[in-house]
């Protein structure tokens, strides 16, 4: 029929996406920069409220530095395996995973507990 | 003076622990902002993974050396002992290991460490004026010295500010590795060789002005045996190209 354009493949314009369902579609990105600065003011709240109960001259019952940053470390990872085992939410298991580790990492080591118990 | 802790009210932040935090998230945010002006071939998903092998890499190898370090702790090993103990070479060689064990395991070929370079020579820099704030406490202190530079950390003794003479000699490396790319286009994976290469190298002739556990025998302290290892790993790497 002169006239009528029938659209095909080699007349679509080449940047045109062409969609396919059955393929699987990139997981969005997990905020690493976010989860791993929560994490980062977790230790650092936890770090200033450590000495108040003794400046305030009350019997200090906070639980030691290494076992808060063992616990939170330990969360981190667990919520991580968990994640592992969704597909929609693995790329969030990894950023959870590598946030237990960089706690594990920074946490100890420092001031806040190798000064503790080895001087 | 030492150790400096920053006071709000009547709470106390280590100055050591801030400048950690500070280092990791500045090095972050310089890796992002690069990687936003460059061309990478790794995809974020890939780029995720390698982040993961070279933390849980850095964790075992800054632990394990670092224990290597203080023998005497072995007497009362427990997982305080274990994860008190840290060492930014045993982290570096470490992590190396857990990125070309993960590369190898996603099938990334590329290299990945060129656009950490700069980051990571950042982050060492801010996280060594937090070794140096912690004075004795760190482990990091220099030998005595009578030089009038030395810094006395609070026991009487005037001591090598070694950490310092690290950030001098990493701002130094960052400055020669800018200055020749803007020369000349380094090939892949070049920039965090010569990093490594320069960065253990220095920390080998360092360690003999810190007051360090000897192997007996050998004169030498485990992180110098550990650098040795990692200057075999680079030769091996420059036969494998040649």
């Amino acid at each position: 029929m002169p006239g009528k354009t029938i659209s095909t493949p080699s007349n679509l314009p080449m940047n045109e996406p062409l969609l396919d369902e059955s393929e699987p579609q990139p997981q969005p990105v997990a905020p690493l920069g976010k989860v791993v600065l929560v994490n980062f003011l977790i230790i650092l709240l936890y770090s200033a409220l450590q000495n108040l109960p003794a400046n305030w001259g009350i019997k200090q019952h906070l639980m030691p530095p290494f076992l808060f940053i063992l616990l939170q470390m330990f969360a981190n990872i667990v919520l991580g395996v968990v994640f592992l085992f969704l597909p929609k939410y693995r790329s969030l298991a990894s950023v959870l995973i590598f946030s237990g580790v960089l706690i594990g990492l920074i946490g100890y080591g420092t001031c806040m507990v190798g000064y503790l118990f080895f001087s | 003076m030492y150790p400096f802790d920053f006071h709000i009210g009547a709470a106390k932040l280590s100055g050591h622990l801030m400048f950690e935090m500070l280092s990791y998230t500045l090095g972050y945010r310089l890796y992002v902002w690069q990687r936003a002006r460059s061309r990478d071939l790794i995809s974020d998903d890939g780029r995720m993974w390698i982040f993961l092998g070279a933390a849980l890499g850095a964790f075992l190898g800054s632990h394990i050396l670092g224990v290597l370090e203080h023998p005497d702790y072995l007497k009362h090993f427990n997982i305080q002992v274990w994860m008190g103990q840290k060492t930014i070479i045993g982290g570096l060689l470490g992590g190396l290991i857990g990125v070309e064990l993960t590369k190898k395991q996603i099938g990334v070929r590329t290299s990945s460490g060129d656009l950490m370079t700069y980051p990571l020579i950042f982050a060492l820099a801010l996280g060594r004026i937090g070794c140096h704030l912690a004075g004795l406490t760190d482990g990091t202190h220099g030998k005595p010295s009578s030089l009038p530079w030395a810094v006395d950390f609070g026991d009487g003794i005037p001591r090598h500010p070694v950490n310092l003479y690290e950030v001098a000699f990493l701002l130094l490396l960052a400055g020669i590795l800018y200055w020749r790319e803007k020369q000349d286009a380094l090939s892949n994976g070049m920039r965090f060789k010569i990093f490594m290469i320069a960065y253990l190298s220095w920390r080998f002739l360092l360690e003999f002005i810190k007051p360090v556990w000897l192997v007996p025998g050998l004169g030498l302290s485990s992180i110098q045996l550990a650098i040795i290892a990692g200057w075999g790993y680079y030769f091996w790497d420059w036969r494998r190209y040649k």
